[in-house]
């Protein structure tokens, strides 16, 4: 981030996005500005208090991450177990989001080629192109050999020919300079 | 990378909140899917705050929701309790800008109060 615009302490759910829920629940209902501040604080309020709770509900389980069960609980114990439902929905659609991002990589594995053959199969295709390459700076190091050559015939003809006449180099220059 | 298509609810950045979270020292590995569980949670308590503070500014015959409706919804409601430290320090700052035409101390302060609330 090239930004820093506030210190890391003044973390708060962007006041945007609570002016967007506002209108979204209350369409066109006016709403006092420290009004709209308060809901921004309380969001921070609210975080605290479920990562704490959850926290110490973590801290119990012996476990050393903060699980989903673990919010849960908190949210329970909080008081706010009537949101249960919904988070439970929220969490049971990120694990089947997980679970087909599995499956599509899963499936390309599933072609029916195995890894180590797609290994193979793979330097094969580069080993080709590195040949095509070394092929074709060949053939162009050969033809620049061959125009080096012409040049170089020309040119000597050109000196012997420099005593005919000096209109002739002219001629020449023409020529190179297209 | 954020797929923004397969989540398309209004949803708070995760990476925030992840941020937020880890305020607490006490706090120390979350699990990636809990800071989405929790911008639900956030969802849900705004809206709910929200509809309840209106009915109230409702019943008082208001046509602006005002913090003092707010306040009175946090107070009604117990699991809200644990907004109240910060529906005081709000009314603190309101009364004082109400009490400007009053008091003389609040010439002598500069306009532009600053409102952020510190945590700890």
């Amino acid at each position: 981030m090239a930004s820093s615009s506030g210190n890391d302490d003044d973390l708060t759910i962007p006041r945007a996005a609570i002016n967007k829920m506002i209108k979204e629940t209350l369409p066109n209902v006016r709403v006092a500005n420290d009004a709209r501040e308060l809901v921004v604080n309380c969001c921070t309020e609210f975080i605290h208090l479920v990562s704490s709770e959850a926290n110490e509900i973590c801290n119990k389980s012996e476990k050393k991450t903060i699980s989903p069960e673990h919010v849960i609980n908190a949210l329970e114990s909080l008081g706010f177990g009537s949101y249960i439902t919904e988070v439970k929905d929220v969490l049971q659609e990120c694990k089947s989001v997980a679970l087909k991002r599995r499956k599509a990589s899963s499936r390309l594995e599933n072609l029916g080629i195995p890894e180590e053959e797609l290994l193979r199969q793979q330097q094969e295709l580069f080993a080709k192109a590195r040949q095509q390459q070394a092929e074709l700076a060949q053939q162009e190091w050969l033809q620049m050999q061959q125009a080096a050559e012409q040049a170089h015939m020309a040119a000597t003809s050109a000196s012997a020919g420099q005593q005919a006449g000096s209109s002739q180099d002219e001629d020449d220059d023409d020529d190179i300079c297209l | 990378m954020p797929a923004r298509k397969r989540k398309p609810n209004v949803r708070f950045s995760p990476g925030r909140i992840k941020k937020m979270m880890q305020k607490d020292a006490e706090v120390g590995r979350i699990a990636a899917v809990v800071p989405v569980l929790i911008s639900r949670a956030l969802e849900l308590l705004v809206r709910g705050l929200l509809v309840e503070t209106c009915l109230i500014a409702q019943a008082q015959l208001s046509s602006i929701v005002l913090l003092a409706h707010m306040k009175q919804c946090i107070e009604s409601e117990k699991r809200f309790h644990f907004l109240n430290e910060l529906t005081e320090t709000a009314t603190t700052i309101t009364a004082h800008r109400d009490a400007r035409t009053l008091s003389m101390w609040s010439l002598y302060r500069s306009t532009g109060m600053d409102l952020s609330y510190r945590y700890r």
